[in-house]
């Protein structure tokens, strides 16, 4: 059966071309979709080795650019906020706080590795407050920050793994002059959405933001007594709190919301094609009621009749989605959009699943029609 | 071979009520050729969709070799028409797009067959009709008598007991049409019951008996 169904598709190649372009492109449009649904799901997954919530971050305009003295001035506003019994910890950070658009990145080389990795300079408060939890080594002391021939650094599981694979990372100088002290796991810095990028501590000073870890079930009361407190302390410096949560949130729709925006065109394309498709299998079915009339005439029972366009339309989706495979498997055979493997064939295997579907479920009405053709009246039409 | 009691048909849509066929009885016996002659209209092609189980009668009862048929289930029913009975149509209704052998072939794909056996039962009908040249042709490559044939192949390739034929030689011209009704009497001779709707006198001469129809009514 399977070569007469590819007898009559092959005769009638010219006729089907059009449909074949249609669903080739729904393949590729869901080939696309599920890459990205499956890498933001995958990386949703993953926890994010920090803990936003009750984390606030307290910005100061020093209005100085020395470093030295933007790290006493920010001593300064650690000291008063320190006493408020509300705040568990506190830790000050350069600019690239988690979830910020800042970014700063440096070059980190291992032997014939290299890696460019976010640089964010911490304090030892910074695992407290931040949730992190070190892996192998150990965090920064207050030892480390008497300078020495190696500038101590702790790096995050990624940098592990793209400079040292499966071996011993703590110990190792990297770049000439930094030395591995500590390992911690993952360090999803940007989005929950998107995948744990390298990056490495410092203790360093630098243009400081404060990050406090907070206890309390009147935040609002909190905030407005801290930021009386911090006024009090800094009285010509502006400053803003934010919590470190809602930064998160705000980061997190600015990845979803074009991927949504992405998911629904997409989805309507698809469903586009779909009406497409039930609409050129509804004309060509009709085309055929002789044919049908002969079939039923001849032994096909009407669910035999369903069976054969549905087969037709499975064969014709095969021969149509077969360039489309090639093309997609390309994606991880090159590496594009440095993607893992897993991802790509993941969403090969569901972009198949579901144009056979969707073809299924447009062909299945059609189908129906056409088995319910009375073969009698079929063959009289002629 | 053929049993049919007391058959009415009718035909019912919203507002109208038509009277196909009624109270007919016959019955065609094991290797009898039967044609059916009557005016357009008089049920003759109503009747023979029944007995061939492409229609059911809205009364009565269908009996073939023994078996009765009117309550089996479409699955049945189709197995039954594609085991026992061969159909032969006017306008030949041959698959444009199939070779002569993939049409000869088309109920065989409906049982449990294997592709060599398939093309060599098809092969083999095709000899009998006289087209074993003709295999790689499509319809569109054939004259009326060549198609006729090809359908008249494709009906017997089966083998089934009976074999329905709604006027085969419509569409014919006397030479053709009589080239048909030979294959179809050296069919009935090596043991085919043939049913043949006609509407010419001198194909039915040619058939062991005559059914007359008027009205939806057999009148001989």
């Amino acid at each position: 059966m399977l070569r007469h169904l590819f007898k009559l598709i092959w005769k009638k190649k010219k006729t089907h071309f059009l449909l074949m372009v249609e669903i080739f492109f729904s393949f590729l449009i869901l080939f696309g979709i599920f890459s990205a649904l499956i890498y933001y799901a995958r990386n949703y997954s993953r926890d994010s080795g920090i803990k936003a919530e009750d984390v606030w971050v307290i910005s100061c305009d020093f209005k100085t650019d020395s470093d030295s003295l933007r790290t006493i001035y920010a001593k300064q506003i650690v000291d008063v906020i320190r006493p408020v019994s509300e705040i568990e910890s506190a830790t000050v950070m350069s600019f690239n706080v988690p979830y910020e658009y800042s970014s700063m990145t440096n070059g980190m080389e291992y032997q014939d590795r290299r890696v460019q990795a976010e640089h964010i300079l911490v304090d030892e408060y910074y695992p407290a407050v931040m949730g992190l939890t070190v892996n192998e080594g150990r965090w920064f002391n207050s030892a480390d920050r008497v300078p020495g021939k190696y500038m101590p650094i702790v790096i995050t599981g990624s940098v592990r793994e793209k400079l040292f694979g499966t071996g011993n990372a703590v110990g190792e100088i990297v770049s000439d002059n930094r030395k591995v002290i500590g390992v911690v796991n993952d360090y999803k810095f940007q989005s929950d959405y998107l995948a744990d990028q390298p990056a490495f501590f410092q203790q360093r000073s630098g243009d400081w933001q404060i990050l406090v870890k907070v206890r309390t079930n009147q935040p609002g009361l909190l905030e407005t007594r801290l930021a009386r407190t911090i006024a009090g302390a800094a009285k010509e410096w502006p400053f803003e709190i934010r919590h470190l949560d809602k930064m998160k949130q705000s980061r997190n729709r600015t990845v979803f919301v074009p991927v949504l925006i992405g998911l629904i065109v997409g989805g309507f394309l698809v469903f586009n094609v779909a009406l497409g498709l039930m609409g050129v299998l509804w004309q060509a079915i009709q085309q055929r009621r002789e044919e049908i009339g002969i079939r039923r005439a001849i032994g096909a029972s009407a669910s035999g009749i369903v069976m054969q366009f549905l087969g037709e339309a499975w064969v014709l989706t095969a021969f149509s989605i077969l360039l489309g495979i090639f093309l997609a498997v390309q994606f991880p055979i090159l590496r594009l959009f440095d993607l893992d493997a897993q991802i790509y064939i993941l969403a090969i295997v569901t972009a198949v699943v579901s144009i056979f579907a969707l073809v299924t479920a447009c062909a299945w009405y059609p189908s129906r029609q056409a088995a319910e053709i009375l073969p009698a009246t079929a063959l009289h039409e002629n | 071979m053929i049993e049919l009691k007391n058959i009415g048909k009718v035909y019912r849509t919203d507002t109208i009520e038509t009277l196909a066929l009624q109270q007919v009885n016959l019955s065609i016996r094991k290797g009898e050729f039967v044609s059916v002659m009557g005016p357009s209209g008089c049920g003759k092609s109503t009747l023979l969709n029944i007995m061939g189980l492409l229609d059911m009668p809205s009364e009565g009862q269908v009996t073939i070799a023994g078996k009765r048929l009117e309550r089996l289930k479409d699955k049945e029913l189709a197995s039954f028409r594609n085991h026992n009975i061969g159909f032969i149509f006017q306008s030949y209704h041959l698959i444009p797009d199939l070779p002569v052998v993939d049409n000869v072939e088309l109920p065989l794909l409906y049982r449990s067959v294997s592709a060599k056996e398939r093309r060599e039962l098809a092969k083999e009908a095709l000899e009998k009709v006289g087209l074993s040249n003709r295999l790689r042709h499509y319809p569109s490559q054939l004259s009326g008598g060549q198609k006729q044939r090809v359908a008249i192949a494709r009906a017997i390739v089966g083998r089934p007991e009976v074999i329905l034929a709604d006027e085969p030689t419509g569409n014919l011209d006397s030479a053709m049409g009589q080239e048909v009704m030979d294959i179809l009497q050296a069919l009935n001779r090596d043991g085919s019951t043939i049913v043949m709707v006609t509407h010419d006198p001198n194909m039915a001469q040619q058939t062991h008996r005559l059914v007359r129809m008027f009205d939806g009514s057999q009148v001989s």
